[in-house]
């Protein structure tokens, strides 16, 4: 081992303190809405810096989770993440693959075109329109279709497919695979690191979007996570403000519907973060 | 590899079945609610409302069918309704998506900027013709908060309303105390601004709380407090949304620029260099400032009369887990050493949550014949149904007392369908107040200073940074000690140079208008 000079000893110490400050400074509000959302209405009204949850209790919790709404809204959440993401991957993918074939006749119009909605957007209330007559408000697939193809995802999964030697392709032709096949059997295997990046983007941005879910959905039964997050809060502040009694503070239940609704989305980050940086760094160089 | 082809065309099926499903499920639902009422020619209003109530249930749970038969006894027939709710920003912006896609509600919430921009588009239904109609609506709507919705000699929304009794009063707020550390100290509740004086130094320096420890402020605050107490003892009222006008020798000033806010900041400012009020007041948010109070850090407060609701669920409720022997009482308004006393008024013609009713609203006679059934106190009436839900079950009325008690929390009211999203026009209704908070609402109810002038002139929106920013700076540095009383001179000179000066001249103009 090649010995570190003082100098470098020093920088590395400091780096890491540096480091683990960072981590603790974004650490602290997750910790900070944990404790609250553990701590009785007392406890959470005295405020200050939370290290520990004050007076432990679990009613916050018992509340959130008694609600037949949260479950509804967790399915219906579920539900577009993982169909909106299945979709959106599916469908970046088949349309990346066909603009790699540059025999393709109108490519360049379409690549044009796709990346003319990278640009230009329709705007909010004109893509309303649209989507009402295409009969999809009210529905969770307005959640879904409209944006079921990005032109940034699009793109970034095309530059991973040029980095497949086209030989692979022309083998299997040889052995007498139909183009569908070679797409799934050859193409999609071979770039899971990109797949998983962009369904992780895509899942996440599912999970969290709020503003399609607000302006498409007006039926209680197909409301989302973060809707019905943003309801909840909005009545614990009515319920302070007309001065209901509750057991535990709004803040408690505020706090605690936060994290019902982040733990899913966090479960999967570990599971999808190796591809994470392989997806992101592979393409990006090119020999 | 036959599998994952066939498996592409399931997911493509199921999208199609998601979305012919999809289209199916919206047409129906069209459908059942307009027969959904067996009653001649039924009508659904849809409305929308301002709310976040994730409780309430979408086809108006339990409660739906129990509103609807007593409308029916009440000669209200066929009447249905279909509440959704969104809260917040969002709300508007929900409601813009709606109406420009031609799905505009039959009634629905507006603030007043969005009011005007609606009548000036023609959106919605004046009203006189039909308010003529709805008796209990005029009882117990202010004729002063119809003046904020009425354009061109009509009136285009239905603002909040106020039951009779006296403790439905929109002024609620006073001063609020510490009794247990009265009682600790032997002190009597102060009357007098010296009075007042020396219970703030002994909360401050007497240990009020004896726990052996100098932890305690006497006057404690946040960046939103600005002592209406000290201001009303010298006769003025200083600010309830915006600055208050003042009457001076015939024409109206800004209160912060009379001799009588000198007099105050200097009285403030010598507390605040005696150390008896919190010292971080200007930088604390309201929340913090409840914290402390919870943790018994203030002994005097502003704050409204629920505060002394030891059941009510804001701080006093907190406090007493942590100190079951405290004890918040308000107090009557403090003399000033002229003898003069008073708290701001809270805007009279502010009508709260204002609700219009579309153009395009089917029979909007019935309409109006519904809501004025929500709010009416007959035998058939609804409000008592619609705000508390059913009698014996989820309330006890008793009469003489004209107490309200209620059985059901008001998340399990929102759950069967009652409550705040059916209550159809909000009317101010403190009958499930009992004793203490009366008595707090009498105090917070009397000795109310008038604003002299309540409309905004056409200047104030052109110095918009005069009442927020030049005044809140020299309040707070004066106050804080960091600049000597004299310099408010500077204050009033520099108001005056700003802007103040037109401000002042465009109000006095219309004030005399009205006053002849």
């Amino acid at each position: 081992m090649i010995r570190k000079s003082w100098g470098e000893r020093t920088f590395e110490a400091g780096n890491m303190l540096l480091l683990a400050l960072l981590s603790l400074v974004t650490l602290y509000p997750l910790w900070h809405e944990i404790s609250i959302s553990l701590s009785s209405a007392a406890g959470a009204m005295r405020g200050g810096l939370f290290l520990f949850p004050r007076g432990f209790t679990l009613d916050a919790y018992k509340s959130v989770l008694s609600s037949s709404f949260i479950w509804l809204a967790y399915r219906n959440s579920i539900f577009v993440a993982v169909v909106g993401t299945v979709l959106h991957v599916l469908f970046t993918a088949t349309t990346a693959y066909a603009l790699n074939k540059r025999g393709l006749p109108g490519v360049k119009a379409m690549t044009l075109l796709l990346i003319f909605t990278m640009v230009f957007s329709g705007g909010m209330i004109p893509t309303y329109l649209l989507v009402k007559s295409l009969g999809l408000t009210n529905t969770l697939w307005a959640l879904i279709f409209p944006g079921m193809i990005s032109a940034f995802n699009v793109i970034v999964m095309q530059s991973f497919m040029r980095t497949i030697p086209e030989e692979v392709e022309e083998s299997a032709m040889m052995d007498g695979a139909n183009p569908l096949r070679i797409f799934f059997t050859i193409i999609m295997p071979l770039c899971k690191p990109v797949i998983a990046t962009i369904a992780l983007w895509e899942c996440v941005g599912l999970w969290n979007n709020f503003m399609q879910a607000l302006i498409y959905l007006n039926d209680k039964k197909l409301f989302t996570l973060p809707l019905l997050l943003k309801e909840i809060i909005a009545g614990q502040q009515l319920a302070t403000d007309s001065g209901q009694f509750t057991t535990f503070a709004a803040e408690s239940a505020i706090a605690a519907t936060v994290i019902v609704s982040i733990v899913p989305i966090l479960a999967v980050y570990p599971f999808l973060q190796k591809y994470f940086m392989k997806g992101t760094m592979l393409g990006s160089v090119k020999s | 590899m036959k599998k994952l082809t066939k498996m592409v065309s399931v997911v493509c099926m199921t999208c199609l079945l998601g979305t012919l499903a999809a289209g199916c499920s919206s047409s129906e639902n069209g459908n059942t609610s307009s027969s959904a009422n067996p009653a001649a020619k039924p009508v659904t209003y849809t409305m929308f409302f301002n709310y976040g109530i994730p409780e309430f249930p979408d086809n108006g749970g339990e409660a739906k069918a129990k509103i609807i038969a007593q409308m029916e006894k009440a000669g209200v027939q066929g009447v249905d309704y279909k509440i959704s709710m969104i809260s917040g920003d969002e709300y508007k912006t929900k409601l813009n998506l709606l109406i420009s896609s031609g799905e505009i509600p039959d009634y629905f919430n507006v603030d007043s900027t969005q009011l005007a921009m609606y009548v000036d588009q023609g959106l919605l239904r004046p009203l006189d013709d039909l308010l003529a109609k709805a008796p209990n609506l005029m009882k117990f709507i202010p004729k002063e908060r119809f003046e904020g919705v009425t354009f061109d000699g009509k009136i285009y929304a239905i603002p909040q309303g106020v039951r009779t009794e006296s403790f439905n009063s929109p002024n609620t707020a006073g001063l609020l105390v510490r009794q247990d550390w009265l009682d600790n100290l032997g002190l009597k509740q102060p009357t007098t601004l010296d009075e007042l004086h020396t219970v703030l130094k002994g909360f401050t320096h007497d240990d009020p709380d004896k726990n052996g420890q100098d932890d305690t402020y006497g006057l404690g605050g946040n960046k939103a407090t600005v002592f209406n107490t000290v201001f009303g003892a010298y006769g003025i009222g200083l600010m309830s949304g915006s600055i208050f006008w003042t009457e001076k020798e015939g024409k109206i000033v800004k209160s912060f620029v009379t001799p009588e806010a000198k007099q105050a900041l200097a009285v403030l400012q010598q507390w605040y260099k005696e150390g008896l009020i919190d010292p971080e007041f200007p930088v604390m948010e309201p929340k913090q400032g409840d914290a402390r109070i919870i943790n018994s850090k203030v002994g005097v407060f502003e704050g409204d009369a629920f505060g002394v609701n030891a059941i009510g669920g804001g701080y006093y409720t907190s406090l007493l887990k942590v100190l079951p022997t405290a004890k918040i009482t308000m107090i009557n308004r403090i003399t000033g050493p002229d003898g003069k006393k008073g708290w701001p008024e809270v805007n009279p013609y502010s009508g709260g949550a204002l609700r219009a009713i579309s153009v395009d609203a089917k029979d909007p006679e019935r309409l109006i014949q519904m809501l004025d059934w929500s709010v009416s106190d007959d035998a058939n009436g609804g409000v008592n149904l619609l705000t508390y839900g059913e009698e014996n079950v989820d309330y006890t009325f008793d009469e003489t007392k004209n107490l309200i008690t209620q059985k059901t929390s008001y998340s399990d009211l929102y759950a069967k369908g009652f409550s705040n999203p059916v209550r159809f026009v909000q009317v101010t209704d403190r009958r499930w107040t009992d004793n203490t908070v009366r008595a707090a609402l009498e105090i917070a109810s009397s000795e109310i200073v008038k604003n002299e002038w309540w409309k905004t002139v056409p200047a104030e929106l052109d110095y918009p940074d005069l009442e927020k920013k030049l005044w809140t700076e020299y309040f707070v540095k004066i106050v804080t000690g960091v600049w000597p009383v004299d310099r408010f001179d500077e204050f009033v000179q520099n108001y005056y140079q700003q802007g103040g000066q037109k401000i002042e001249q465009q109000a006095n103009e219309e004030w005399q208008k009205s006053k002849n």
